[in-house]
């Protein structure tokens, strides 16, 4: 892929310290109606396309990262508020469509997602990105 | 942290109002709570900090990679919305191709088959379209039950001017066939690994009406980001319709078939109860867009008695919005707002207000649009299972003091 569509970065903790300040909701709203992960202190908003947050910790972590981020960012598993049912017709279908999870981790990586994104989960705020090019 | 969420920088998305079911009990991560803890520890500090110059100009990230970003709706705010805070939808990383290199096949259903360049193209009658671009995801986060996906708020759509060549005028130089019914097109999106191409047909009736392969957004040559070198423009019709990195029109006797055509953007004929699975058959292919209005700006605060500017966008599947009305009682009295003026097939209107609060409290403001068929927008969306073309009433709440 040319041009500066997808920004790497190495180390998201690092990232996440230095530019993030999560602001916490008393509203616990679902969604992202929340205020948005923000620059602190001055600082640019990071650049569209940079990798801010990772998963967080726990059992079925390292599955979801290897068999769920090679084609999309821990955003997209962060974001969702389903049920197990709705994880399991999730993971089935990623599977299908070639995610690499080994049978025997199925189960665990089930467990983490539907227990840390489940209906309840309302963690997920958007990054306020700096637009790329000109207005 | 109240202070520091009275600052309009921080406060991105309080125009995005859940339904009451959603209430729920924030439950901290490890994670969060550090980063809460230290939030609270630099408070001060954010609130004291000027706002940077270029933080109007922001989208809000959904998603890293692919990219996937909204426009928060402070940004929604003018006739054309600006190429760098346009939304962002990209299913995967695409392959984007070089500009000079990049060449337009027309083949299938035609007397003539053609490799098109850029330079080709801008040889030929220009054709501008000034139309909405809304992801047929757009409010996804607001359907209830609550559905999988990309969990768009409001911000998915703008309103662009877009420039390039008349499909009618490209299948006519290449002498389409009469037995084509669809026109099958394909372009830059790139899945990963076992997922499906991204092949997709529209009407060629809706092609050859009012389509165009767009080179330019904006007086620009087409963002990247947005599909450039050249994408499809489909004016009334859901994003999904708009193929980026357009690589290949291709008129067929029939539809184009696939995951992307029978199981992935499809509506249900009727109604049905939320959150109960839907037949394939039952269903239709997403097209039009839904008659929807936003509110954009309101005051988060208001003295009782003054007048307030209240304003948003308006835009349906219809060419035109016949009226917009705001309600302060939930909808059992109206208030017509006025449409501004500029207008062209398929654009958004602007639209405005001004409102007097009459009471103290916590007052909600909804907005409703009607457009030129008619059609009324729904004081509640249709639930539909991948949470598509979401146009309930868009509310917002003013605290008003006395």
């Amino acid at each position: 892929m040319r041009g500066s569509i997808t920004i790497l970065v190495t180390s998201t903790a690092v990232l996440a310290a230095a530019f993030a300040v999560k602001i916490a909701s008393s509203t616990g709203a679902a969604g992202h109606a929340q205020p948005g992960v923000v620059s602190a202190l001055g600082q640019e908003p990071p650049a569209l396309g940079t990798r801010l947050t990772p998963l967080p910790d726990g059992e079925g972590k390292a599955v979801a990262e290897t068999s769920c981020l090679a084609c999309h960012s821990s955003d997209l598993i962060r974001q969702q508020r389903l049920t197990k049912q709705q994880w399991t017709a999730t993971i089935t279908k990623m599977i299908n469509w070639g995610a690499a999870v080994p049978e025997s981790q199925r189960e665990a990586l089930l467990d983490y997602l539907a227990t840390r994104f489940g209906p309840e989960n309302s963690s997920f705020q958007p990054v306020v990105a700096r637009p790329n090019g000109r207005r | 942290m109240a202070e520091s969420q009275e600052n309009s920088f921080l406060d991105e998305t309080r125009h995005v109002k859940m339904p009451p079911v959603c209430h729920m009990t924030r439950r901290l991560s490890r994670r969060a709570f550090i980063a809460s803890a230290g939030a609270a520890l630099l408070a001060p500090s954010v609130v004291a900090q000027q706002r940077p110059a270029s933080a109007t100009r922001r989208l809000l990230q959904l998603n890293a990679y692919p990219i996937n970003a909204e426009t928060p709706l402070d940004l929604l705010t003018t006739y054309l919305t600006p190429n760098d805070v346009f939304f962002i939808r990209h299913h995967w990383n695409p392959v984007v191709p070089d500009r000079k290199q990049w060449a337009l096949t027309i083949d299938g259903g035609v007397a003539r088959p053609l490799k098109l360049t850029i330079d080709d193209l801008r040889k030929m009658p220009r054709a501008v379209r000034t139309c909405v671009l809304q992801c047929a995801g757009n409010g996804r986060s607001l359907h209830r039950p609550i559905v999988p996906g990309m969990q768009w708020a409001h911000g998915a759509v703008g309103n662009a001017r877009w420039t390039g060549v008349a499909v009618a005028d490209l299948l006519d130089r290449a002498g389409v066939n009469a037995e084509a019914k669809h026109l099958h097109t394909s372009g830059g999106d790139n899945p990963p690994g076992k997922v499906p191409p991204f092949h997709r047909s529209i009407d060629l009736k809706k092609a050859l009406e009012d389509c165009i392969v767009a080179y330019e957004m904006n007086g620009e040559p087409l963002p990247e980001l947005h599909g450039g070198p050249a994408r499809l423009v489909v004016p009334g019709w859901t994003a999904n319709h708009w193929m980026k990195w357009l690589a290949r029109l291709s008129p067929q006797p029939q539809a184009q078939t696939g995951f992307y055509m029978d199981t992935a953007y499809r509506y249900p004929k009727n109604p049905g109860q939320p959150g109960a699975p839907v037949k394939p058959e039952d269903t239709d292919p997403v097209t039009e867009l839904f008659v929807k209005s936003t509110i954009t700006q309101s005051p988060h605060q208001a003295k009782l008695g003054s007048a307030l500017k209240i304003a948003g966008i308006a835009f349906s599947g219809a060419p035109d919005i016949a009226q917009v009305d705001i309600s302060d009682d939930d909808g059992a009295t109206w208030t017509a707002a006025t449409l501004d003026r500029q207008h062209d097939p398929y654009a958004w209107r602007l639209w405005s207000m001004s409102y007097s609060p009459k009471r103290a409290g916590t007052i909600k403001l909804v907005a409703r649009a009607t457009d030129s068929r008619g059609r009324v927008q729904p004081r509640d969306a249709v639930w539909n299972p991948s949470g598509y073309l979401h146009n309930g009433w868009h509310a917002v709440d003013i605290e008003v003091t006395g």
